[in-house]
This record gives C-alpha cells, structure tokens and sequence, in this order.
C-alpha cells in the first residue's frame, strides 16, 4: 500500500470520527478497516476522544449566557447623547468658572496661573486624544492581523 | 447588509466562539463579553464580509484578536492558575468522577500538543469547525487541515493510552 492510500483512508477515518462520510466512503472505509484491525481499533479509540471532548463542550456550552446578537443602536444613541450632555455642562461650568477666576484681580497670581495652567493642559491633552480618535477612523485593527 | 450574514448567523457563531474565548481567557465572564464584543464589531464592519468565504473564520479572527487584546490588556501576566483549572474542573460538579477524570486527562493531553495540532483540535472539537473553515482560520490547505487533524488524534492517543 503506497503512503498517498494511507494519507487517503487517514483522512476518511478523520470523516468517520467527524460524522461527514456519505454511504459509498463509509462502505470504503469499512472494508479497509476490516483488513487492517489495528487501524479499526484506532478509529474507535479516536472516536471516543471525540466523545469526550463533545462533553466537555456541551457542558461548556450550557450556562454560557450568550445572548441573541441584536443591533441596539437605540442604546448606543442615548448613551452618547447623555454622555454629551454631561461633557457639555461639565465644560461649560468649569469654563465659566475658570474664566471667572482668571479675569478676577482679587485672586492671587498663582492660583491664577494654575488655573491657566491646568486648563490649558486639559485642552491639550483633550485635543490630542481627539486628533488620535480622528486619525484612526477608517482603519479597523481587527483585519486580517496575523499575530 | 452583507449577502448570507444575517443576526441568526451572527449568534450561532457567537456561541461557537464561546468555547474558544474561554480557552484563551481562562475566564467566563470574559469570555462571554469578548463574544458579544465580537459579535458587534463583526456586525459593525459587515459590508467588509466577503460571502465567499465561510463567516465563521471570519468572525473568529476578530474573537481571537479580541481576546488576544484582553490578555495583553493583563499587562501580560499569565492567567489566573484558579481560573486555568476552571476548565476541566467544572466536570466534577456534574457529571460523575470517572467522566470528570476523563476530561481531565483530555485537556491535559490537549494542552500538552504542538501548537499547530492543538489548533485543529481546538477548532474541530470545541468549536465545531468545518474541514473548509478550519483551512481559511489557519490558512493551510483542506488535505493539510486532514493530515494535521489525523496527527493530532494520533498524539492524543497515544498519550492517553
């Protein structure tokens, strides 16, 4: 028997343990089978492993809290039309307020300047996450990446 | 909409992929929101799809490089060994000891192949991979995926004989 008729019934027995034989390679296979006993006892310990790995994965599977996939962009909406609302009147507070503090001669110079400071950092540091966010779009890092 | 990708195929390969994540993230919980978080970013980048090729290596390329992201996001360190064990421990709870010791003994003869072969095993046994599917996620041809898989059931054989 050449190595290529090995690889052949190999790959039937692969079929066997799979379920995905038709009748004629199920019949093929049998015959082959029954005149090579030690690969016949091969195939049903192979088979046996598949039954326990099937366990192992039915049991997994049972409690897995998987929901139904639906699109909940209403969802989505809200949360970002609330989460605007609340950057917006956080931004218009604390603008106001370190406004009111800079233009204000009765507050020493250096909580003046570390208001000015840190304001100014706030933004910078807003503005580059931003840039970043922007520079991304378009590019989806979950495609085709070999790791 | 993408041709053949509708929300019921999205959800049968969210819970396939279920088993795989918990593979990788040694933890439930994660598990189940990486598959979620799959699903919506698969749904999100649908019209990327290409119909001629199987959906579910699709999806999990993006569960595999979700999941990878969450383990680095561990700053690296290895998983939990409580979390490790939670796989073939969680046999004792229900089914009886001899089946529990059996499943044990199966992962650690898992755990223990070549990477290229606990591959196709992960994919055809705890993912119900297809032949087809198994060759577009490894990028190999079917009549390796066939000999890779023989090999691999082999190896377990024989280390649990």
């Amino acid at each position: 028997m050449t190595v290529k008729d090995e690889a052949y019934f190999e790959a039937l027995m692969m079929k066997a343990v799979d379920g995905f034989l038709d009748r004629a390679e199920a019949e093929e296979l049998d015959r082959w089978l029954a005149a090579n006993p030690d690969r016949a006892a091969e195939l049903e310990e192979m088979t046996s492993i598949k039954e326990v790995t099937d366990q192992m994965r039915q049991r997994l599977m049972a409690d897995a809290r998987i929901e139904p996939f639906r699109e909940d962009g209403g969802a989505r909406a809200m949360s970002w039309l609330l989460f605007t609302l609340i950057f917006a009147g956080l931004a218009l507070l604390c603008g106001f307020g370190v406004v009111q503090m800079l233009s204000n001669p009765e507050v020493p110079g250096a909580v003046r300047w570390g208001a000015g400071l840190a304001t100014a950092g706030t933004l910078g540091l807003f503005a580059r996450v931003l840039w970043t966010r922007i520079r991304s779009l378009g590019s989806d890092p979950y495609e085709e990446i070999d790791r | 909409m993408a041709e053949g990708l509708d929300r019921d195929v999205l959800t049968a390969a969210t819970r396939r992929g279920f088993v795989a994540a918990l593979r990788i993230l040694k933890n439930r919980d994660e598990a189940e929101e990486a598959c979620q978080e799959a699903a919506a970013r698969a749904w999100a980048a649908r019209d990327r799809y290409d119909p001629s090729r199987p959906f579910y290596a699709w999806y999990h390329r993006i569960l595999k490089n979700l999941c990878l992201d969450r383990l680095a996001s561990r700053n690296n360190k290895p998983a939990d060994p409580e979390a490790a064990e939670q796989l073939p421990s969680e046999a004792t709870q229900e089914s009886s000891m001899l089946a529990a010791e059996d499943e044990r003994r199966v992962h650690a003869a898992i755990e223990a192949l070549p990477e290229d072969l606990r591959a196709v095993i992960e994919l055809r046994h705890f993912e119900d991979a297809s032949y087809a599917e198994m060759a577009d996620i490894l990028e190999i041809p079917i009549g390796t995926v066939m000999s890779r898989l023989y090999r691999a059931r082999k190896t377990l054989k024989e280390a649990l004989s």
